[in-house]
């Protein structure tokens, strides 16, 4: 990443998602499961480090600002084929400012799930399954 | 050695790799979800002798690593290549039209307001099926509609760009069929479709297509109105016959409409066109075959075609860890639908320029059986039948005024999505 991740959200000095991003990334951060960190033209993503070896393995968990006051975890797949555009979306997690502690436990859900590659079977219960923003087109 | 229907069914059921020698970026559409059902692949043409066959070829869900089907570019042309016996045969990659990455007036890229699949426009006019909200999602377990809109494609289509790039899709890539789709818009896809039906109508000349979840009984007279609007071609995608399958796989359907209710829509529908401007769709794959047959053949039973998708477990959806149909089966299938539709005598191939990527359409299916005179006979049939509604559709592709009254569906003055 050429920005560092809590510049890549562009959050304004006073904006209250300024903490909770904090927290999403330091507890990130803290991952015992190594993550690979991508920029984004708005947020960062992450994926499991030495995951381009894997043919099937390609899940990211895609985090960024909503228009509703809030941090979604997008859970996507790219495709496989180098030059499409697509994206396997699973659906997002969204986290609210204020609500730190019950992040802990969402966050930690969405990391297990990344690492199980988004079994349908193991999906966070508090996923959304629709995303409420156009994603951009990066 | 397979004939072109033979390995267009092969391809659906096993996918294909691609190899470092084809240049896709440069030779291909891209490859989209956009309004993804069952679709996520490599658009395709096989030549044949009686016709080409389009297809939507899997590339990317994971069964696709055990595939024999490599697409390879060798000498300038692409040709798949089974690995298991040597064999390969000719396909032609369409390219990717020019109008894709222009944008509408209002800004938006073209791409992300409708896509061809095949050689028909396909558009997905309104927000997420609503089976996705809720705590618990209702959704088509197959489907992955829900988690596409917005990632892939703009969340509402507006009334202008849909026009824009009907017109667009028309002038420059020989468009004659829009299909319009909404998901569960809680009974009110007819109305959101309205509107968009009959601006194409007016503004561009096409022929449309609609896919709602159907109204019940008491509302039926809605499609009149979408048929005096110029609602073409109506489908009605209840997926599997068997009501236990259908309840357990489809469960907002289920809860919503139920099963029957898909029936008595496409009776009606059908009852008021042409032979055949109606369909029913169905997936073949995943309840047992005969459930499949009884299907194809209660759709012709009532005048209507079938439409039968080959079971794609596409990646994010809940069914992504079923596995992919046999393709003997899905042989056995298609020559099945192509046999029913000709006793039932349901045109085949009439329409002009309308080939479905991502289905066997019922005159693709002519590959599988045998060229006997009962063949050669149906042939001339269709060809008859082609030239006797040549001047109808030649009439339908002009702009033309429509008789319809939106505001007797209480969509007021034609301004859809967020127009």
């Amino acid at each position: 990443m050429t920005r560092s991740p809590r510049e890549a959200m562009g959050f304004e000095k006073d904006d209250p998602r300024g903490t909770l991003a904090d927290f999403l990334i330091e507890r990130l951060q803290e991952c015992t499961v190594p993550l690979e960190w991508e920029d984004r033209s708005i947020g960062f993503a992450v994926r499991r480090a030495g995951d381009d070896e894997r043919p099937a393995g390609r899940p990211r968990l895609w985090f960024l600002p909503d228009d509703r006051g809030r941090i979604l975890a997008v859970a996507y797949k790219p495709s496989r084929l180098t030059f499409s555009r697509d994206r396997f979306a699973y659906g997002a997690l969204p986290f609210r400012p204020g609500q730190e502690a019950g992040a802990r436990e969402d966050l930690e859900s969405l990391l297990r799930w990344l690492h199980e590659d988004f079994k349908p079977a193991l999906r966070p219960a508090r996923l959304q399954r629709t995303i409420s923003v156009t994603l951009p087109s990066d | 050695m397979l004939n072109p229907g033979e390995l267009q069914i092969e391809l659906f059921c096993r996918g294909l790799r691609i190899h470092e020698s084809c240049e896709l970026e440069r030779d291909a559409r891209h490859v989209a979800r956009t309004r993804a059902g069952l679709g996520s692949g490599l658009e395709m043409v096989i030549p044949g002798d009686l016709k080409d066959l389009w297809l939507n070829v899997p590339v990317e869900e994971d069964f696709v690593d055990e595939t024999p089907f490599l697409l390879a570019k060798r000498d300038g042309a692409y040709r798949v290549e089974d690995e298991q016996n040597g064999e390969h045969y000719p396909v032609v990659i369409p390219p990717e039209p020019d109008w894709y990455d222009r944008a509408t007036s209002r800004g938006v890229p073209m791409h992300r307001v409708g896509v061809l699949q095949g050689t028909y426009l396909g558009i997905y006019v309104s927000n997420s099926c609503m089976y996705w909200y809720g705590k618990e999602p209702k959704n088509c377990r197959f489907c992955t509609t829900g988690a596409n809109v917005g990632v892939n494609e703009v969340a509402e289509k507006d009334l202008d760009d849909v026009v824009e790039v009907a017109q667009a899709a028309k002038e420059e890539s020989g468009v004659t069929f829009v299909h319009f789709n909404t998901g569960y818009q809680n009974g009110r896809g007819l109305e959101q479709i309205a509107p968009y039906v009959k601006a194409v109508k007016e503004r561009v000349g096409l022929l449309t297509g609609i896919q709602c979840v159907p109204v019940p009984p008491a509302e039926h007279w809605k499609y009149d109105v979408l048929m005096d609007l110029g609602a073409d071609h109506f489908s009605f995608c209840y997926e599997f016959h068997n009501p236990e399958w259908f309840a357990k796989l489809l469960p907002g359907k289920e809860a919503t409409v139920g099963q029957r209710a898909f029936f008595e829509s496409l009776e009606y529908c059908q009852g008021k066109l042409p032979k055949g401007a109606c369909s029913g769709e169905i997936i073949a794959g995943v309840e047992p075959l005969e459930d499949t047959l009884r299907a194809i053949d209660y759709i012709t039973s009532v005048g209507a075609f079938p439409t039968v998708c080959i079971f794609r477990p596409v990646i994010g959806s809940d069914m992504e860890d079923y596995p992919s149909p046999d393709p003997d089966a899905m042989r056995e299938v298609m020559r099945a639908m192509h046999r029913s539709c000709r006793k039932a005598g349901i045109p085949m191939g009439v329409a002009p320029n309308i080939e479905v990527s991502l289905i066997v359409n019922p005159d693709d299916a002519q590959y599988l059986v045998p060229r006997d005179w009962a063949f050669r006979l149906h042939a001339w049939k269709q060809r008859l039948i082609r030239a006797l509604a040549a001047g109808r559709f030649r009439r339908e592709l002009r702009p033309h005024p429509v008789s319809g009254d939106l505001g007797r569906l209480g969509t007021g003055s034609g301004k859809g999505g967020q127009g």
